[in-house]
């Protein structure tokens, strides 16, 4: 198994609570930097303690911005569908080769459509219920895509940082 | 047995998905007053809905009765009409309660008589059917067929003819909640008419029939049949409106109240056209009432 960087996630998680839930940048920039987290965490591991802890994690986000329960629910419901999602968005060979590929190991393509097919879900989700009307799904949907592609340049950019920090390891991957 | 463990065990990740999603969404709404509030919404637009197309049916069924009480309520209006001496009798008791603060309020914007000839004045009023009206638990609640569309707000006075049903507690688009009398949460100022007192209404959630008198205090002579109507205390119910009559008093050693029961004139197993007002002056006045939150 990939050694997945923990205390890069930890302070996601943790900056996600103190500084990232109070940035509203014109009322749509609104990133949920910890799903990046969520999204990196081993598939490989027991599926129910993975929801717990996504569970945990989104209780622990919602506590800080008294939003009930949205982002555990959010959080609870893409580690269940990462595991479906991913047989549909990486390559057969890279899941024979590496069966819990780590994010860094992916292709550019797989990587976008996995990671963004979920941060999108994710993001729209949380915007969605947070807003709980019909009339609404149009603008969720906005600011999910808008938050998607901000999410998805700040786990490009840790993705790379992480390799440079350990280069001979991923010095074979190409992208 | 056997099998069902297995099945269980099988769709354990789904199952401890909906676990996590429902106890989430519990969270959600009852802990965000947003939420709370739009699930409460949804949950009177759905009984709202499925009561109606129940008491379609019903209604259909009942269409003679219906015409009937119409036909009568029709006559009892021309009669009114054709006579200038219509007061209620009870509001004329509480006309004198309601004088004094008469002569010192002005009456801006449209007010309206809720009768002919009545001096119960109201700022809005609108017709409604009872979709459905729960009377046999200890907090029940009646479902109107209006909602904010028709400008239906919570706080307003829900009535049938002259008789006091309930007041509204929420709204959606199309239905409005209402809490009737017969809730035990609900404690209401009744005035004795004869005696001008004001003592508590309030319902014990045995009949839907009756209600008890309390703090009334026994040094006031008070007898049966004697009426009960709002009084002027009530910022949602407009003086004067009926509420009961006395059905029996009891006087317990010591005590320094009567123990009374009333017959509410509201009979809750009939109700179905009723109509929803708000007393005039009902915000200008609440503006001025400290909040003891």
């Amino acid at each position: 198994m990939n050694q997945r960087p923990w205390l890069l996630f930890l302070l996601l998680i943790i900056f996600q609570g103190s500084l990232f839930n109070r940035v509203q940048w014109l009322g749509l920039f609104n990133p949920m930097v910890y799903t990046i987290a969520l999204i990196w965490m081993p598939i490989s591991w027991n599926k129910s303690l993975l929801m717990l802890m996504g569970f945990g994690i989104g209780w622990w986000i919602d506590s800080s911005v008294q939003s009930g329960a949205i982002h555990a629910m959010t959080s609870v419901w893409t580690i269940y569908i990462k595991n479906y999602l991913i047989r549909y968005t990486v390559s057969p060979v890279t899941l024979q080769e590496t069966p819990d590929p780590d994010l860094r190991d992916l292709e550019i393509r797989s990587l976008i459509s996995y990671a963004g097919t979920l941060l999108l879900m994710h993001q729209t989700l949380a915007y969605s219920l947070e807003a709980l009307r019909w009339t609404s799904l149009g603008s969720s949907l906005i600011k999910g895509f808008v938050n998607t592609v901000l999410v998805m340049g700040i786990l490009w950019s840790l993705i790379q940082w992480t390799r440079g920090m350990n280069p001979s390891r991923f010095s074979g991957n190409k992208n | 047995m056997g099998g069902l463990a297995l099945w269980l065990f099988k769709y354990r990740i789904l199952g401890l998905l909906i676990l996590l999603e429902t106890f989430g969404a519990w969270i959600t709404l009852s802990n965000v007053l947003y939420h709370h509030s739009r699930f409460t919404q949804f949950q009177i637009e759905t009984a709202g809905n499925y009561q109606k197309k129940i008491k379609g049916i019903t209604r259909f069924m009942g269409l003679d009765e219906e015409n009937q009480r119409l036909n009568n309520e029709i006559a009892v209006l021309k009669g009114q009409l054709s006579s200038d001496s219509f007061t209620l009798n009870a509001q004329k008791s509480a006309d004198s309660a309601q004088s004094n603060n008469n002569k010192k309020t002005s009456s801006p914007g449209p007010l309206v008589s809720l009768w002919p000839y009545s001096s119960v004045k109201v700022d809005f009023i609108s017709p409604a059917r009872v979709l459905f009206c729960g009377e046999g638990g200890q907090n029940n609640y009646m479902l109107l067929d209006r909602g904010t569309l028709h400008g239906i707000q919570p706080k307003m006075a829900v009535i049938q003819e002259d008789k006091i049903v309930g007041q509204v507690q929420a709204v959606s688009k199309h239905f409005a909640r209402v809490v009737p009398l017969i809730n035990t949460k609900i404690q209401i100022s009744a005035l004795h008419a004869n005696s001008q007192t004001v003592g508590i209404l309030s319902w014990d959630g045995k009949s839907s029939r009756y209600a008890e008198l309390i703090d009334f205090p026994i040094h006031i002579p008070i007898k049966i049949g004697d009426a009960l109507v709002s009084s002027s205390y009530s910022s949602v119910y407009p003086p004067g409106l009926r509420l009961g009559r006395v059905d029996r008093v009891e006087i317990n050693p010591g005590a320094i109240t009567y123990k009374i029961r009333v017959f509410l004139t509201a009979d809750y197993k009939r109700l179905d056209h009723v109509q929803v007002i708000r007393m005039a002056l009902q915000a200008e006045r609440e503006k001025i009432i400290p909040n003891t939150d």
